[in-house]
């Protein structure tokens, strides 16, 4: 594996406007801990470890998109080790943005932000590869949403299928959320991401 | 055809609405496996339900539209197409608005299409009514107020980029909008001497929540007042969004101006009717359904509203089962029937409250679901026949009473170990017996003591003959009804 060359690796970041994102993350981050740390409603704050997580994950999800197609992977320079370097440097910015803004909490919110943005990512990740990075917000919005509503509708469960709901503390919940961040990024860092809905409108 | 109607149909067939429109199929039918799933869903096909069902897509649908149309807000930024359009004779507004129209269509027509296949499932097994039509255009209107204000927030952005994050970060913003006002709770308000709940008084600015308390319900028309106030409020929100595109192109269009004041205008009228929301409704009398009811005669009469006459059969079965040693006394109902709630609204629990302003002569029931436990539902038919029904559906028993309900639970041979809880007498005027042990009010001991001494009381009762049983019941059950017994006065 040849390590790439620093100039290529910063023109990759420029081409997925690398700078954008962290922008957004970093807004994401502070929305949600100022959110966090003014309400007291249990309900609210469960929604907005859910939602502030989900925002981040489709900041993510919806730059991993080539402005090249086709023509960028018929370059002789491995892309996998790019794709990487990129989602894991907005991975440790959006970590270190959420610790940042959230450090004065203790109940918690970190451990279940940093577990349900590892899991939503996944998901952003693997829509995008599926849908397109136009429509990458729609699994994970359709997922979370989805076990929100039903938070709101049935009785209070330990279903694994709710783990975004789960307590920081819980172990099932956080590899569910790993296995999909992983899966995620294996789908990405290799494939790349479709076009999908990009091309056609 | 126009040249607007030929650039409708060309925006129409090139928008990702249809891509998408699998995928929007199935968000309306997640939401619709969520909202199944809520505790008073039943699985009996009723219009009512149904239409909110269809209507509850709004939930997802919403966001989605808004997403989608955001997308396409930037499309032609995205594709460099700004400066070449601005050649086109058409106004920079009609190409905006042609487009609007074209990506909420595509939400629109799958919201309908998903709806289109509850509608005729409920049309095939339904016994009565037709769709409640209120709910549904709500819903329709909110979808499309929402990809309003994504295609005003997605034309403000510049670039491939921003207008993908854009593109996303709108779904997850109107999403997080329309739930935040179904949580904001103003703590508990009394239904009754004995129960309270929760107060929501931003709920109906959640078309999510709203289309529920709009749809009526088999015994009461939707509720138009709701209607017409939520219509106002998602055309207030359509047109600031709408304000919003044409003021953005035209700072000083007049037209502009003029949908920003009306827009402000039925929003400030949407709020104050809707805020704050009611925890409960009285229904006026000019809303009741007419209706009448369908009956079959056991041991004695049973009738139910006839959108539940699939269930009449194992409804009467259920009531027959528990009440027939009670039937002919004195002071006992002389026929049982499902009768319409005073009340209405989704604090009030049908278990709990609402249709027992029947006279004395009528044994207040609920069809029995088919999903349901069987034997909780024969435990409130046991509970009601012995204690009679004032402000409660299911009322609560002193402890000779809920021997003989316990009692006759037992003769009525069926499984009922999952619901001996509803037989429990409460303690302290209300506290059930569970609840008064968890918080240290009764000592787990005495409690276990006073469930002995009823089930003790119930085993005698049954042991005795058939016709001791009914002396004692001719004899007693009056004041057995009123709670003037107690565990000492059983044989």
């Amino acid at each position: 594996v040849t390590i790439p060359d620093p100039r290529l690796v910063f023109l990759f970041l420029r081409s997925r406007l690398v700078g954008v994102s962290l922008l957004v993350l970093t807004a994401i981050a502070a929305a949600a801990g100022f959110a966090l740390d003014n309400s007291d409603n249990v309900d609210l704050v469960l929604l907005l470890r859910l939602t502030a997580p989900l925002a981040a994950a489709v900041a993510v999800g919806a730059t991993v998109r080539s402005p090249f197609g086709e023509a960028e992977r018929t370059a002789s320079q491995p892309l996998p080790p790019l794709r990487l370097a990129h989602l894991a440097l907005l991975l440790i910015f959006g970590v270190a943005g959420l610790a940042l803004a959230t450090f004065a909490l203790d109940d918690g919110s970190l451990g279940m932000l940093l577990r349900n943005g590892a899991g939503f990512v996944g998901l952003a990740l693997i829509g995008a590869w599926l849908l397109g990075t136009a429509a990458s917000w729609l699994l994970p919005l359709a997922y979370g949403g989805g076990v929100f509503f039903a938070y709101l509708s049935l009785p209070p469960s330990d279903a694994w299928w709710r783990w975004p709901l789960q307590p920081a503390g819980d172990d099932s919940a956080l590899a569910i959320a790993l296995a999909l961040l992983a899966g995620g990024m294996a789908i990405i860092v290799i494939a790349g991401a479709r076009d999908g809905l990009d091309e056609s409108a | 055809m126009t040249g607007t109607g030929r650039l409708f149909w060309i925006e129409t067939r090139r928008n990702v609405g249809l891509l998408a429109f699998p995928l929007l199929i199935g968000l309306a039918w997640l939401a619709w496996l969520i909202q199944r799933q809520e505790e008073q869903h039943t699985t009996i096909a009723l219009w009512p339900q149904t239409s909110v069902d269809i209507a509850f897509a709004v939930a997802f649908l919403g966001p989605a539209a808004g997403g989608l149309a955001a997308w396409m807000a930037g499309r032609d930024r995205r594709r460099g197409l700004s400066e070449l359009l601005k050649t086109t004779p058409a106004p920079a507004t009609k190409r905006d608005m042609t487009l609007l129209a074209a990506t909420t269509l595509w939400a629109l027509l799958a919201f309908l299409a998903a709806g289109a296949y509850l509608g005729i499932v409920t049309a095939r097994e339904a016994t009565w009514g037709g769709p409640a039509w209120p709910p549904i255009f709500i819903a329709g209107l909110a979808i499309a107020s929402q990809a309003a204000i994504g295609y005003a927030a997605g034309s403000f952005v510049g670039g491939s980029v921003p207008s993908r994050l854009m593109a996303g970060l709108v779904p997850i913003v109107l999403f997080f909008s329309e739930v935040l006002p179904g949580l904001i709770s103003r703590g508990d308000v009394p239904l009754g001497p004995t129960i309270s709940a929760n107060s929501y008084p931003y709920e109906n600015l959640a078309p999510w929540a709203v289309v529920r308390d709009i749809a009526g319900t088999v015994f009461w028309e939707p509720r138009m007042d709701l209607v017409w106030s939520a219509a106002a409020w998602y055309v207030g929100l359509g047109g600031l969004a709408l304000a919003t595109i044409l003021l953005r192109r035209y700072r000083t269009s007049l037209v502009g101006w003029g949908t920003l004041a009306a827009a402000a205008l039925a929003l400030v009228v949407g709020w104050t009717q809707l805020v704050p929301a009611k925890v409960f409704d009285v229904p006026s009398a000019s809303r009741a359904v007419a209706y009448e009811p369908v009956c079959t005669q056991d041991s004695f009469a049973i009738c139910l509203h006839p959108a539940y006459e699939s269930v009449l059969d194992d409804t009467a079965a259920l009531v027959d089962a528990v009440v027939s040693p009670l039937v002919g006394l004195p002071a006992f109902p002389v026929r049982a029937e499902q009768v319409r709630p005073v009340l209405e609204g989704e604090a009030i629990d049908e278990t709990a409250f609402g249709p027992v302003e029947a006279s004395p002569y009528v044994l207040a029931i609920m069809p029995a679901d088919p999903q349901a436990n069987d034997g909780v539902e024969a435990a409130y038919i046991a509970t009601a026949a012995v204690a009679g029904q004032t402000d409660r559906l299911v009322p609560m028993l002193n402890p000779a009473q809920s021997a003989i309900a316990s009692w006759l639970m037992d003769q009525s041979g069926l499984e009922w170990s999952t619901a001996m809880g509803v037989l429990f007498p409460p303690v302290n005027e209300g506290t059930p017996i569970k609840e008064a042990v968890d918080s240290g009010m009764m000592a787990p001991d005495e409690a276990d003591d006073l469930l002995a001494q009823i089930e003790l009381a119930a085993d005698r009762f049954g042991a005795l003959t058939p016709e001791a049983q009914h002396a004692w019941l001719e004899a007693n059950f009056a004041a057995l009804r009123a709670g003037d017994l107690t565990l000492d006065d059983l044989p």
